[in-house]
């Protein structure tokens, strides 16, 4: 009875509170394609009370009545300002138009709100449009390798679009392509993400400082949201590389505007142009394809359905036919391996009313391995006919169903709530091989190795979470998360409480400060080192306890002169129940015997980050600079000492500049200077009790790679720019990757054929120009 | 247009590799000890240098170190070099619970030390066979073996157990290529050398009973077999089950690298016992 009078007296002081306020709500769109601004700032700049938009471009804020400048800022959009009095609450439907290109040198009276502004630290939002202006690898614009330049994020191999961050594996990263996770962001054996730059809206990454809402991944979250398609004309890119050719159309459907779908298409173009004729066959080609549909069911009620999927294979084949004398003999040999993700989702948003927004989400993602060799053969004489079948198949993948409801809720002025829920049901399909031999008059086998049948696990959390302006400059998000995780009849139950402080100064510095506490159910083995698409995901068990972090980090923040925006991080994070390969262990029988081949232990990461950036401006970019320390201690691995993680990059340098010559120039440079990481070598070599030679590995990853770096520069020619006919614009670029020709290996092995044997480093991409063509229409 | 892409992609895709010239001057001479002892064998062991990874000499077996040798901390005379078979050693086996500690020097390198220590003889219950206890995936009888172990609840025991046969042709024991469906003796434990090693630790105090099948061929007339069972120090079990991990480490490209394990202070190799017992089935 207590308890509920002080319920009722909790909920009578809120609704007064919330009386005397009035409620400024609505959408934040560009202006050009009517697609949402997700993430951009929506502040009174005489309280400095503010918010920033949500991946549905919703903003929710409250204010005393009153007087109150408002103004709404994105990277590369004029400002919306409005000067009013507020007595009621209002909606907004905010069109933000675009800078034109001499507009963006000028530089406003008041900067755009950054880092120092985001209560939110450890994250950054990179703009597509500077992503696709970065020279990429072979043409081929990629989001990863974009995100590879941010301090604090490494790569893996040369040219590889590994995810490395802050010391955390590739598996601790948790990538969501419209709210939906992909565990495999690989093309073409890692040298390409899965991302198709074309069908992206937004990037945003946290390194640290997590939300509630994120949960499930202890080292990233990267945050992808697809096109939605213009709502006001039918609009369309079409570009091809040496590598592939993308597709991209976009529009509205019907005169409405309520409607608009975007398809974006990308496939390789080897297997296109070379040729498959003959008895030899060898071909290999991926593709990648997104579909949106958004559709505004009311002014505030919406639907979005979104597709992806995406596929590798590569094909060899061999087929010969003999005939000697009374026996004709027809031979051949086949094997693919394929690879590939799915993801699909339904979101249904609500605004119940202007403080309260909820998105309600239904998806799956899927990602499948597969290997398959046969050999088919026949023997015909005068007298007898034989045949011979043999066939090896492996196959492994990962399938979750995903539901998940989330809730914001403008509280007041200074409080503003999200909270929710996420049920996943994982089904683990580990390694597993199915072997067929049928002979004539011999044995006939059809036999499967390894567990024959899938697991499951499933994991429910709630979580909530509030962002409260505590006066005088200072500003806390706090939240907690509870996971609940059932697999093979054993339940775990974590509670993860996230927290971080904002102290803005008057010099405008803000000083930051968060925690976060993560847990991950699952694991990855993966074959990282050679590139192949090897990756083995399984679920914690009995054994293999989930893994769990905890991250501190601390950061300064200050917008500078010129549009500068300055941030300094550093961080100190901790993992627990980390899962590193058994010394030994077999790549290939770790696919079939995982808790076997694999030992848990502990690891450590810490290290500061450097980040300059400049995001308008005919000249913008970024300059980053991480110092950082990775390491793990792992029984039996290494004799139980602590050893350097093997993408320990002690110094990472970074430099991204993109500068407007004119209307029809554009140049854009990146430079990259890191330390090589860590592998194991051995130092010298001894007999064995049996009098064999064998190796000395002093210790795990002590050795280095040579140290890495890089220049590539990317020059970008528009050509007539309006037809008089139809509206297109056609773009020449021209990518050279690694401008001077550095010699920068993609591993390194021993060439034990030559005495004595000698270390030798292999690279792939040296010097290498590329054309690209690209039209817009 | 064709050739043009496809010579631009070879040209772009094409590897290029190169020596890496790593430097090992911070590789210290070393000198490694081999020696793996037991109570039924003469004491011996090797000494040989280690050689830095680039170096174009291959390791090799020294003749001139000077080998100290103790018992239970009592000096004894130095071990004789045995020129035939490049080893040191006494002409009498080691015994179960005593202490052996080696001390070796040779010109140019730092002095080395090991120490050994044999534990318990083991306790084993005898041995039996049986035949045609069951078919192979052809219908051919097999024979089953079971070996017993009454482990020593007080100690933390590692075990290894060969199994060999009586040839005839030769007139020797040859190792026996057994199976068994026994997860103790499992892929894991299966040894290059035809043994198995596995500890104690999910039968600690316990007696307990390995079967192993006999193909078939192998036990017809009066067959003999013999079972060698021996309870290992930890390590000799640490060193023999690193190194067999080492050499089935195929291609290094997908394999991860093994340290070897080694007890030699300041040096490389292994001074490590064991407590044999043989027992034969007729």
């Amino acid at each position: 009875m207590r308890f509920k009078n002080l319920l009722l007296l909790f909920f009578l002081m809120a609704g007064s509170m919330a009386r005397a306020q009035v409620v400024v709500s609505g959408y934040v769109i560009a202006d050009q394609n009517g697609e949402s601004l997700i993430g951009a700032s929506v502040h009174d700049t005489l309280s400095n009370l503010g918010t920033t938009t949500n991946n549905h471009g919703f903003f929710s804020i409250s204010f005393s009545s009153g007087r109150r400048a408002l103004q709404v800022d994105y990277p590369g959009f004029e400002p919306w300002v409005l000067d009013t009095q507020l007595f009621s609450n209002v909606s907004f439907r905010i069109r933000l138009i675009p800078l034109s290109d001499m507009d963006q040198v000028t530089i406003r009276a008041r900067p755009a709100p950054g880092f120092t502004n985001r209560n939110q630290m450890s994250a950054i939002d990179l703009p597509i449009q500077q992503v696709r202006k970065l020279p990429a690898l072979l043409g081929e614009v990629d989001v990863i390798k974009a995100i590879q330049l941010l301090p604090g994020v490494k790569g893996g191999n040369e040219g590889s679009s590994g995810l490395y961050v802050r010391g955390g594996g590739p598996d601790q990263n948790l990538i969501l392509l419209d709210g939906m996770p992909l565990y495999n962001v690989q093309h073409m054996f890692g040298f390409f993400s899965v991302f198709n730059a074309d069908a992206i809206n937004s990037i945003q990454l946290y390194k640290g400082g997590f939300p509630s809402r994120y949960g499930g991944r202890l080292s990233s979250v990267l945050d992808i949201s697809m096109k939605e398609g213009n709502t006001r004309k039918q609009e369309g890119d079409f570009s091809i590389s040496p590598i592939a050719f993308r597709l991209s159309l976009n529009g509205p459907i019907g005169k409405s505007e309520r409607t608009t779908y975007a398809l974006s298409l990308r496939r390789s173009i080897f297997d296109l142009i070379l040729p498959r004729r003959g008895e030899n066959v060898f071909y290999y080609n991926f593709y990648d394809f997104n579909a949106k549909l958004s559709h505004r069911i009311s002014d505030k009620e919406r639907l979005y359905v979104s597709l992806y999927s995406g596929r590798d294979k590569f094909f060899t084949g061999f087929n010969s036919e003999t005939n000697n004398g009374n026996t004709q003999a027809s031979e051949s040999v086949e094997s693919f391996l394929m690879w590939g993700n799915a993801c699909g989702s339904i979101r249904y948003t609500r605004e119940h009313n202007a403080r309260l927004f909820a998105t309600h989400t239904l998806g799956f993602t899927s990602y499948r391995y597969r290997n398959e060799v046969g050999f088919d053969a026949s023997y015909r004489t005068d007298t007898s006919f034989d045949q011979l079948e043999l066939f090896l198949g492996y196959g492994a993948g990962i399938t979750d169903l995903i539901a998940r409801s989330d809730f914001e809720y403008a509280h007041s002025a200074s409080q503003r709530f999200r909270f929710g829920g996420e049920f996943i049901q994982h089904r683990f399909r580990p390694g597993y091989f199915n072997i067929r031999i049928n002979a004539t008059g011999g044995p006939n086998i059809d036999t499967v190795i390894g567990p024959k049948d899938p697991f499951y696990s499933q994991e429910f959390a709630l979580y909530g979470e509030t962002e409260r302006n505590l006066g005088r400059g200072m500003h806390m998000n706090a939240g907690m998360r509870l996971v609940n995780y059932l697999s093979g009849g054993s339940y775990r139950f974590f509670p993860e409480p996230r927290i971080s402080f904002r102290q803005r100064l008057e010099n405008n510095l803000a000083i930051k400060f968060s925690y976060a506490m993560m847990n991950q159910s699952v694991h990855l083995l993966t074959n990282s080192s050679g590139g192949l698409p090897w990756d083995l995901w399984f679920p914690a068990t009995a054994r293999i306890r989930p893994q769990r972090s905890q991250q501190l980090a601390f950061g300064l923040a200050q917008p500078w002169k010129h549009g500068i925006e300055f941030s300094l991080e550093s961080y100190f994070k901790w993992m627990n129940h980390i899962v590193d390969y058994a010394e030994g262990a077999d790549l290939f029988a770790v696919q079939t015997d995982w808790e076997e081949q694999t030992r848990v232990g502990r690891g450590r990461m810490y290290g500061g980050e450097l980040l300059l950036q400049r995001r308008s401006g005919k000249l913008n970019g970024w300059l980053g600079y991480t110092l950082s320390w990775s390491d793990r201690i792992i029984p039996e691995v290494n004799f139980g000492r602590r050893y350097f993680f093997r993408w320990d990059r002690r110094h990472h340098l970074s430099a991204v500049a993109m500068y407007k010559l004119d209307e029809a120039w554009e140049i854009s440079s990146t430079f990259l200077l890191q330390s090589g990481n860590a592998i194991t070598l051995p130092q010298g070599r001894y007999l064995s009790v049996n009098g064999t030679i064998i190796n000395d590995y002093v210790a795990k990853n002590d050795q280095r790679f040579p140290l890495y770096h890089r220049m590539d520069i990317s020059i970008q020619k528009r050509i007539n720019p309006r037809n008089n006919f139809v509206s297109y614009r056609q773009y020449w670029n021209l990518t050279i990757y690694n401008v001077y020709n550095r010699f920068n290996p993609f591993y390194i092995d021993i060439d034990n054929t030559r005495t004595p044997p000698r270390v030798v480093g292999i690279a792939f991409f040296r010097f290498l120009p590329v054309l690209t063509y690209s039209m817009k229409f | 247009m064709r050739i043009l892409i496809t010579a631009f992609l070879l040209l772009g895709l094409a590897s290029c590799e190169r020596e890496l010239f790593y430097t090992y001057r911070d590789y210290q001479p070393k000198l490694v000890v081999n020696g793996l002892i037991n109570n039924q064998d003469k004491i011996g062991l090797t000494v040989s240098t280690a050689v830095p990874f680039g170096s174009s000499n291959n390791p090799e077996y020294l003749s001139n170190a000077k080998v100290s040798f103790f018992i239970d901390g009592v000096r004894q005379p130095d071990l004789p070099f045995d020129a035939v078979n490049n080893r040191y050693g006494y002409d009498f086996p080691a015994m179960p619970g005593r202490e052996y500690r080696v001390v070796v020097s040779a010109p140019g390198y730092p002095s080395v030390e090991g120490t050994a220590k044999l534990p318990s003889a083991g306790s084993f219950g005898r041995s039996t066979f049986q035949d045609s206890v069951s078919t192979d995936s052809f219908g051919f009888p097999e024979g089953a073996i079971t070996v017993r172990i009454n482990d020593n609840g007080a100690e933390k025991n590692w075990y290894r157990i060969k199994i060999l046969y009586f040839n005839t042709t030769q007139a020797l024991f040859d190792l026996l290529p057994v199976e068994s469906e026994d997860p103790l003796v499992n892929q894991l434990a299966s040894q290059s050398d035809g043994s198995y090693v596995f500890n104690d630790a999910t039968f600690n105090g316990r007696n307990r009973e390995i079967r192993f099948k006999t193909p078939f061929g192998y036990a017809q007339g009066t067959p003999r077999f013999m079972i060698e069972m021996e309870n290992l120090s930890e390590d000799f079990y640490l060193y023999s089950t690193s190194l067999n991990r080492y050499e089935n480490t195929g291609a290094a490209l997908f394999r991860e690298p093994v340290f070897v394990y080694s007890n030699i202070r300041d040096g490389l190799g292994i001074f490590a016992g064991a407590s044999l017992f043989r027992d034969t089935i007729r």
